[in-house]
């Protein structure tokens, strides 16, 4: 099998993507296909030891998130079934999106409004502290020496509280942000894939490498490290 | 941990440390009298005592004069007005 048609075939098997992925993976594929053969191989044993293209196409679909993988699977049979399926199975789905955006917006608001709540506890910390201040200047108005060195002590002691508290609330807001932002992934994790994590949780890479001088697992399309690996 | 980061959690310790030994110095010279902590505005009978001691007359004194000023505030809960009586059977004339 030459070059040619083995991205002609791969175009074919994976119509049921998106036409810039598709393009997206054919380049990347001869390319690959290409540096083989600069490598001294045979266009035959460079397209041989890239693999099959039905075994490429498969990885490729396998390697998409569930909700795009369960599409294009589908669309693969045609798009009447795909959209038949949609309708149908509309009463089912629907109600299965609305309930899982609800629960991934809930815990999100839930995972900041326990920063809220430390934030307030210092805050409310450094009201008593204020408060305590004003109190002790009343004191001062009513001569009342051990009411103003009280007050002025309690005053002290919330505020050098609060100021201890702020540094662990900031510490846990900064703990909190990244926490949300794994959250946020883990939630479009079905829907969408995150780039950065595709290069080394797979481990293959080709020989040959596609990009001049760069690093194949990291430079190419996400599926790139998952194919390679059926060599 | 960088100096700054030090010299901030040096001035909180110590603000704390300072509020303690003053709080507890104004313990001490109040003879061991807990009121000394409290502070009561009650303006429903006009009584302010400030470290068990009971001012007279806030005018003058912030923030107290200007609460004095607001005069009672309300915050029961507003009471039910009086249901209806029931009307009497039909043929049982009073």
């Amino acid at each position: 099998m030459t070059r040619d048609e083995f991205v002609e075939r791969l175009g074919e098997l994976l119509a049921c993507l998106p036409a810039d992925q598709v393009e997206e993976s054919k380049e990347f594929y001869a390319e690959a296909i290409a540096d083989r053969m600069e490598d001294g191989m045979s266009e035959e044993e460079a397209v041989a030891a890239v693999g099959s293209p039905q075994a490429v196409a498969e990885a490729i679909l396998d390697d998409l998130p569930a909700v795009p993988r369960a599409i294009a699977k589908t669309r693969r049979k045609g798009n009447a079934v795909l959209w038949a399926l949609a309708i149908l199975g509309s009463p089912l789905w629907i109600v299965l999106a609305l309930g899982f955006a609800a629960v991934a917006v809930m815990v999100y608001i839930s995972i900041w409004v326990l920063a809220a709540c430390v934030w307030i506890i210092t805050a409310g910390l450094g009201a008593v502290g204020a408060a305590a201040f004003v109190l002790a200047t009343t004191g001062i108005a009513i001569g009342h020496v051990p009411f103003v060195l009280a007050m002025t002590g309690v005053g002290f002691a919330f505020i050098g509280a609060t100021l201890l508290l702020g540094a662990g609330a900031w510490a846990v807001t900064k703990q909190i942000a990244r926490l949300s932002v794994l959250w946020v992934k883990k939630a479009l994790s079905p829907f969408r894939k995150d780039r950065g994590r595709t290069s080394g949780g797979t481990g293959g890479s080709l020989s040959a490498e596609p990009h001049a001088g760069g690093n194949a697992a990291s430079d190419g399309p996400a599926h790139f490290a998952v194919a390679s690996t059926l060599n | 941990m960088t100096s700054a980061k030090k010299t901030y959690f040096a001035v909180s310790g110590g603000l704390v440390a300072l509020g303690i030994v003053l709080a507890a110095l104004g313990f001490l010279v109040s003879g061991f009298d807990p009121n000394v902590f409290a502070a009561q505005i009650d303006m429903r009978d006009d009584s302010i005592v400030l470290g068990g001691v009971e001012v007279d007359d806030p005018t003058g004194i912030f923030p107290l004069e200007q609460i004095a000023q607001l005069g009672e505030i309300d915050v029961s809960a507003p009471s039910a007005p009086e249901a209806p009586s029931a009307p009497s059977a039909p043929g049982e004339g009073e």
